[in-house]
């Protein structure tokens, strides 16, 4: 199986690593206690959950994976959950008592964290099948003395986060922050949501350090990452700490409730979409899926989505297709960012853990990778909220389609409303001078319809007969304006060249019957400002009609949602 | 929607042109004790505020920015009405709630207060609402602009016809 070879490489490694290789070379060496071996930890899916044994099976298995962890702990990490108890007086800065389902304290675990504890436990439950990953937490565990972080604690005493916390310990030697270590939570939680066996070592461990490091109130993240883990790989690449946090924050939920289908899609690149991947895969099949197609490889599985079934339904769980792709990419983004920055930030755990669900609830959640925060996920909201918002004004502002940001895009809202205003004044001016002379005209006009199909109809007729006036500058636009209409390069909004090409023939042409329509020089003036405004801004502009063929009634206004 | 778009238009457009013809025809306001060219000004402001409220009521009240308008239009009227001056604005008043709503919508990120200064009502909102707003208001402008050019034109070519 490729967990057993990954165990038996890890503890090659291991061997050549540490002192006490002959600890190394058979988990049947250990302890009666531990009675723990490669094999029976990637072959016994439910080995770990109904008893003690299976709890330290996890930690063996860790230990035993654990290559690089000093030896000189090695020995520790083997002995029976006595051991435990003395690493984790030196290494249980962080571990909180853990009571695995036998409720047997493990030692090194007896501080962790509450949430890991309880994912672990749902990890167990789905049958949780130890890999190598766990023997080799196990193993760091050991070496970790001191180094597991305070996060640890809220980790439940199962024994997936025995293991985790031994691989943890073991990876980070030295480096607390490095939770995030391939072999950490992800290789853990991976064992965990496993039912396959499949020994993602790496990244569960990684993700089991992630989760543990996150842990705070993550159960979900930890069971998401030992459904990540069941990806076989047995290399820990840095990429794998960052996929496997990111795995660990979608596992959790995926555990919980199926499947965090966003992560998914976000996460292409980046492990991090492997791990919702794995967490899909963890389900259905032996974690061979590592790889990034898994992300496809997860779709086709999500199909299964069972929340509950045990191991598998988490990972498929309908969500793996990402609802909301965008929203997933930000997931991924923030779980590769989080992940990375989480590393050394125990404290942040609450914030590290991220619901995968990214089910579309009428609540929010948070999506992978994400904080789980009441105020990160407001915020969340808030700002798609206003995304969402910008996009609908890109439509209605003509020329922003190629805008791309919201800075741009608000000046350009902000100069596209100050042009209409200004188009307002200009207008009222003309009428204030125009509208003496109509004064009988207006009653005639007063009849709704009658006065709209006239309005309508003449002001196809009139725009374009409007002459370049360069007596009045255009405040609004950079642009010179007896070129105004020719060169709307200059002018950012402009986005159809062409129209404003052909208004400004059709304006030169009538320009000499339009000189003469107006009586005062003034309205003249506002009359050619205005209109070499309103070119500026388009056909889509309010000036709807200023095609030449002069349609009418249509307004290409741009209809409220 | 279109449909709601050639609502709107109509509805301003009645409104609009009855405003004008208000202002137009008693001309009792508009008599040669100012000069021409203020008539001119002052007739093109009020023919501008009669824009925005028609535009305002024609679009209706459940708009946070209608109402803003409208209110803001009608203590323009109290004040133009009451106070001697139309330019005087009671000291207390105008400290308070302009100089406070100006003050916090210039303390804004750049883009963002400018935008809560075009918009009426704009200080007031948040940023999720005001680009909600904004959106509404922009279409509203476009009608109003499409309108008040295509009534200025027939206008201006019939009186040149």
């Amino acid at each position: 199986m490729e967990i057993d070879i990954s165990e038996k490489d890890k503890l090659e490694q291991e061997k050549g690593n540490d002192d006490n290789s002959m600890t190394y070379q058979s988990p049947g060496s250990l302890t009666s206690d531990w009675h723990f071996t490669g094999a029976n930890v990637t072959t016994s899916a439910l080995s770990l959950v109904p008893s003690d044994d299976g709890q330290m099976n996890a930690c063996r298995g860790d230990l035993v994976g654990v290559a690089s962890c000093s030896s000189a702990t090695m020995e520790e990490s083997f002995a029976p959950p006595g051991l435990w108890d003395h690493q984790t007086s030196s290494q249980n800065t962080g571990f909180c008592d853990i009571s695995v389902g036998t409720g047997t304290p493990v030692g090194i675990v007896t501080g962790g964290p509450v949430s890991l504890r309880s994912s672990i436990d749902g990890a167990l439950r789905m049958g949780w099948n130890p890999p190598s990953s766990v023997l080799r937490s196990g193993i760091f565990l050991p070496n970790a003395h001191g180094i597991l972080p305070p996060s640890l604690c809220q980790f439940p005493a199962d024994p997936a986060f025995i293991e985790r916390a031994a691989r943890f310990s073991c990876f980070n030697s030295g480096n607390i922050c490095d939770m995030a270590h391939p072999f950490g939570m992800s290789e853990v939680m991976g064992l965990y949501s496993r039912g396959g066996g499949m020994m993602q070592g790496l990244q569960e461990l990684s993700l089991a350090q992630k989760n543990m490091m996150h842990g705070v109130g993550c159960s979900r993240e930890a069971r998401d990452a030992s459904l990540h883990m069941d990806h076989a790989k047995p290399e820990e690449s840095p990429l794998e700490s960052d996929r496997k946090s990111e795995s660990l924050v979608r596992s959790q939920d995926e555990v919980k409730l199926g499947l965090d289908r966003s992560g998914v899609d976000s996460d292409e690149a980046e492990f991090s979409g492997g791990d919702q991947d794995d967490a899909t895969m963890l389900a259905a099949n032996g974690g061979k899926l590592y790889a990034k197609g898994l992300n496809s490889k997860k779709r086709k599985r999500n199909g299964q989505d069972t929340e509950h079934d045990p191991g598998k339904v988490s990972q498929q769980s309908a969500g793996v297709t990402t609802d909301d792709p965008e929203v997933q990419r930000k997931g991924g983004k923030n779980l590769t960012s989080t992940t990375n920055k989480t590393s050394g930030k125990n404290a942040k755990q609450g914030s590290q853990a991220s619901d995968p669900a990214k089910e579309e609830y009428i609540h929010v959640r948070a999506r992978r990778g994400q904080a789980t925060n009441s105020h990160s996920l407001a915020e969340r909201v808030r700002r798609e909220k206003i995304s969402e918002r910008m996009k609908f004004l890109q439509d209605l502002v003509p020329g922003c389609n190629k805008v791309t940001g919201k800075a741009v895009m608000l000046d350009e809202i902000i100069n596209y409303v100050q042009s209409l205003q200004r188009q307002v004044e200009f207008l009222s001016m003309k009428l204030a001078t125009v509208n003496p002379r109509m004064d009988f005209n207006l009653e005639g006009l007063l009849a709704k319809d009658v006065s709209d199909c006239k309005i309508l109809t003449s002001r196809a007729v009139p725009s374009a007969s409007l002459p370049f006036s360069p007596d009045l500058p255009m405040s609004y636009a950079p642009l010179h304006p007896s070129q105004s209409g020719l060169v709307p390069a200059g002018f950012p909004a402009m986005e159809n060249h062409s129209d404003t090409l052909r208004r400004t023939i059709g304006s030169q042409l009538t320009s000499t019957s339009g000189e003469f329509k107006e009586s005062a020089h003034l309205p003249d003036s506002w009359n050619n400002e205005l209109h070499n405004v309103i070119q500026m801004y388009g056909s889509s502009g309010p000036q709807d009609s200023q095609e030449l063929t002069g349609p009418v009634a249509a307004s290409n206004m741009k209809d409220e949602p | 929607m279109s449909a709601t778009t050639e609502q709107l238009e109509r509805n301003f457009t009645h409104r609009f042109l009855t405003s004008l013809r208000r202002i137009n025809s008693p001309d009792s306001k508009t008599t040669t004790t100012h000069a021409a060219g203020l008539v001119i000004r002052r007739r093109s402001l009020r023919i501008k505020r009669a824009a925005y409220s028609s535009m305002a009521r024609a679009a209706g009240s459940h708009r946070a920015w209608t109402r803003a308008l409208l209110s803001r239009a009608r203590s323009q009227r109290r004040r133009q009405q009451h106070d001697v001056h139309p330019n005087y604005i009671p000291p207390a008043q105008r400290r308070k709630s302009s100089v406070k709503r100006a003050a916090a919508a210039g303390r804004e990120m750049g883009r963002a207060g400018k935008l809560r200064g075009l918009v009426p009502g704009g200080s007031r909102m948040e940023m999720g609402q005001l680009l909600e707003e904004t959106a509404h208001y922009v279409q509203c402008l476009a009608v109003q602009v499409r309108v008040m050019q295509a009534v200025a034109d027939h206008f201006s070519s019939s009186s040149s016809m």
